[in-house]
């Protein structure tokens, strides 16, 4: 393999990895998230239901 | 069972594209199709079919919830959405490099290459309506025709190449008559296929899951404001 196919399979796969990665750091981000307000309105959910 | 498909679908997707890159290193002819710089392709063509099938995943999902009202269509149509622009989005990358190398430009103004960045900004404000409406059920309805309404965006982009002449390469799959692809080249593009495809799924599962959250979250939020 050349150092001009070399250097295009590599930037190829290096975006293509570098895409999903942040995507993926991403979406472990909001899954964090989404998580932790979730237990958040389930307390307030069975606090409100014991008051009612 | 659902975490341990989790695990099977990211060992499976990460052996076929070790195994696309060493047969793309070792076995592949350089000049492949009179293209020296054509090695990028296979993981372009595995993204765009990986996105391209979630897109119509996405428009029969959003078609049902529009029949049905069932919030988990709409979940469902979210998710693979979500995905499907993702592949889009490293699809159009790695053709981008590819053109640097085999056309000596970035990019070029042509019906395909301006109908799928089309197609990208539609599924972009797909996502961004779907963050911006607060209602469940409007939003749910507006993704769903917005949906829909890209599905139809996705066929132009598909005939493209056969309606318009494009610097893009004209049609590679065998089945739509014309070109096909050389040699040796059919077997790593189809493992690189397996591979986006295994990946989109355990990332549509993740966002799928995610979307039902969102969806516990309002329906909790709604309960606690009604007492």
């Amino acid at each position: 393999m050349g150092y001009r196919e070399l250097m295009d399979v590599a930037a190829g796969f290096a975006a293509f990895l570098i895409i999903i990665l942040i995507y993926v750091f991403l979406m472990d981000a909001r899954g964090r998230k989404l998580r932790k307000e979730l237990d958040r309105v389930r307390k307030m959910a069975g606090e409100t239901e014991k008051k009612g | 069972m659902a975490q341990q498909l989790k695990y099977g679908l990211a060992v499976v997707s990460a052996a076929l594209a070790f195994w696309v890159v060493y047969l793309v290193a070792t076995t592949l002819p350089l000049e492949v199709q009179g293209v020296g710089a054509y090695q990028n392709f296979y993981f372009h063509v595995g993204s765009f079919i990986t996105a391209f099938s979630g897109f119509f995943l996405g428009l029969a999902a959003s078609i049902l919830y529009l029949k049905t009202g069932n919030f988990k269509y709409d979940s469902f149509a979210a998710g693979v959405n979500e995905i499907a622009l993702l592949f889009a989005t490293t699809g159009l990358v790695m053709g981008s490099i590819w053109a640097r190398y085999a056309w000596g430009v970035w990019w070029a103004w042509d019906a395909r290459l301006t109908s799928m960045l089309l197609c990208w900004l539609v599924y972009a404000g797909y996502l961004m309506l779907r963050t911006s409406v607060e209602e469940p059920s409007t939003r749910a309805r507006l993704s769903a025709v917005l949906s829909i309404f890209g599905c139809m965006i996705v066929l132009f982009v598909y005939k493209s190449i056969d309606w318009y002449r494009t610097q893009h390469p004209s049609a590679v799959f065998g089945f739509r008559g014309g070109g096909g692809f050389g040699p040796g080249i059919m077997y790593p593009v189809l493992l690189a296929w397996g591979s986006t495809l295994c990946l989109g799924i355990l990332l549509a599962m993740v966002r799928m899951e995610q979307a039902e959250m969102s969806r516990e979250i309002d329906a909790l939020r709604r309960q606690v404001h009604s007492y």
